[in-house]
């Protein structure tokens, strides 16, 4: 019998989030709960510091607490063991989410009912892989049959030393990881659910508004002293030109500048470029 | 702080914990009605009467507060029409809560019969179906009242947001204090319904609240032995519980109202009614406060 699961391998997963863009893509997941996500999780101190990336999803545990809590028998197990929610069933009552030791489930704000990761049901029915799969642009997440010995999950589990999230709580979980630097083990007290709500607003508590700061206004900008009249017809021009008379004057720091800044300006600014009279004109 | 805590918030919510809180108290009075009762037939009509409304009002606003509660409230009827998963405690709670609420409606109305005939004079003792439902029902009552009253122990205990309720000693505690929050009203009932208070029947059931409150005393000891070094979850509420961020809660409430004040009230006054009235007010209000505590120690 089929058995379907996934492997994770955590030393080729870059955190790019395209396995969590996907998902949220594929089933139009709406902002704020997620169904597959990413967690990035820091450990120890510089100089030794170093950032942990841990895709997190549902687990389509053997022994799914969900499955066992469900009151209104609205969560099944398919026969190729996918863990799924039918909709038509839920009255969300949120005993799941109580049970679900991986906080894998959620109430969709859009549809009312209690959702999760279904391994892409629809995918794998039709032969594919579920779009995190096909996303994941370092192939570090493998999906298959774990009772096949011929399948390539099948080969990297044996061939592998292998962890699941949260063991102690007895679930069985399918989703397994390679996970040589133990980083499950820093989020044992997380769930796959971001909070989200110091981060973002949803759209409809966005206030589209838009009012003029009230921020105190600038003072008005110091006028620049006009420039020197041009020089008299026959008088010497200096050469390049404008150095001389036709340099305006350093303009007048305004009265709350330090005079130290006060001279800044007048040595950074460029000076106002004038056009050069004819060499050797002096005459109109 | 919550030890291991995959979502950030508790999916349930107030709602949830007000119907627990209701679902003990009407459960407690359903067994009281029958363990501490007036031996004279007249007050025991009136007492139960008056039991049993107020166990029927509050199973029927604890039933409210769930359909309330859910997402989609018009599937409510699923929980009762289902028989897939028994293995679910919410999924047996519901059943058992419907059938206690119509055990309660046909309870009221054999009692209602009764009282006609006794108000008439008529003290014959029923026969055939009437007197088998006159014997059944209060049976029934009973037991799925005992099962309504550990029933919220069970539920915790399978999820993440009660390391409390995974304790041996937590169905225990619901159980006593829905019988002590039963006992309290009973004892109200005596002081404030002149009719019910015939041959010593108020110091009778001042003793049984007397007694209940020292069992709870004792489970709670039992309790924190079993928390106490036990599993990190578990240790961990227990330690929030006794010095950390819930032991104002459990100091204040649990134990100075729910336990001090009643015993020195019960105790030391039990011949001033207003004394005794507040020390059973304090019991139903320190047993709510420890259902509110398995709910909110993670």
């Amino acid at each position: 019998m089929t058995r379907l699961g996934m492997l994770i391998d955590l030393r080729t997963c870059i955190g790019c989030h395209a396995c969590s863009v996907s998902c949220k893509s594929e089933f139009d997941v709406p902002l704020g709960v997620f169904r597959d996500t990413v967690k990035y999780v820091e450990e120890g101190r510089y100089p030794k510091a170093k950032r942990h990336f841990i895709p997190v999803l549902c687990n389509h545990c053997e022994d799914a607490p969900c499955l066992k809590a469900c009151p209104t028998s609205a969560i099944e197990k398919l026969e190729d063991g996918q863990v799924v929610i039918n909709k038509g069933d839920c009255n969300v009552n949120r005993f799941c989410m109580a049970a679900c030791p991986y906080g894998a489930i959620y109430v969709d704000p859009d549809e009312q009912v209690a959702q999760k990761c279904t391994f892409c049901e629809h995918r794998t029915a039709q032969g594919m892989q579920p779009a995190c799969v096909d996303a994941c642009p370092t192939k570090c997440r493998t999906f298959g049959d774990l009772d096949d010995p011929k399948s390539l999950i099948a080969r990297k589990i044996a061939n592998n030393t292998t962890r699941v999230w949260k063991a102690e709580a007895g679930t069985r979980p399918k989703v397994f990881y390679i996970d040589p630097h133990g980083a499950l083990q820093l989020i044992e007290n997380q769930g796959v659910q971001v909070p989200t709500e110091s981060a973002y607003q949803a759209p409809a508590q966005v206030d589209t508004t838009w009012t003029a700061p009230t921020s105190p206004p600038m003072p008005d900008p110091t006028p620049l002293d006009p420039p020197a009249p041009p020089p008299a017809a026959g008088a010497a021009t200096p050469p390049g030109g404008a150095a001389g008379s036709a340099a305006p004057a350093a303009p007048t720091p305004p009265k709350a500048a330090p005079p130290a800044k006060a001279a800044a300006p007048a040595s950074d600014a460029p000076p106002p470029v004038t056009p050069a009279p004819a060499a050797g004109s002096g005459a109109p | 702080m919550m030890a291991n805590a995959p979502l950030a918030h508790s999916p349930w919510g107030t709602p949830l914990i007000v119907y627990l809180i209701l679902i003990g108290i009407s459960s407690g009075i359903t067994l009281q009605l029958w363990w501490t009762r007036p031996r004279d037939f007249r007050a025991a009509d009136i007492f139960e009467w008056y039991g049993g409304l107020i166990a029927a009002a509050l199973i029927g606003i604890a039933s409210v507060l769930l359909i309330i509660d859910l997402g989609q409230p018009t599937r409510f009827f699923l929980m009762l029409t289902k028989f897939d998963n028994l293995g679910s405690p919410m999924a047996v709670g519901a059943k058992l809560i419907a059938l206690k609420a119509g055990l309660l409606g046909l309870y009221l109305f054999l009692l209602h019969k009764r009282r006609q005939h006794h108000a008439i004079g008529d003290e014959s003792p029923p026969e055939g179906v009437t007197a088998a439902l006159y014997r059944t029902v209060p049976i029934a009552l009973g037991v799925t009242s005992f099962g309504l009253a550990v029933y919220p122990a069970t539920l915790l205990s399978r999820t993440w947001i009660s390391p409390l309720a995974s304790s041996p000693a937590s169905a225990v505690i619901f159980l006593v204090a829905a019988m002590s929050a039963g006992a309290a009203i009973a004892v109200i009932l005596a002081h404030v319904v002149p009719k019910i208070a015939l041959d010593n029947f108020r110091g009778r059931i001042v003793g049984t609240l007397v007694f209940l409150v020292a069992i709870q005393v004792l489970m709670f000891v039992f309790e924190g032995l079993a928390l106490h070094g036990n599993l990190p979850a578990m240790s961990g509420a227990f330690q929030q519980v006794i010095d950390g961020e819930w032991s104002t809660t459990f100091w204040g409430l649990v134990v100075g109202v729910g336990i001090a004040v009643p015993l020195v009230a019960l105790v030391a006054f039990s011949k001033q009614r207003i004394a005794v009235i507040i020390g059973a007010v304090a019991v139903l209000i320190g047993t709510g406060a420890v259902r509110y505590l398995f709910l909110v120690v993670h």
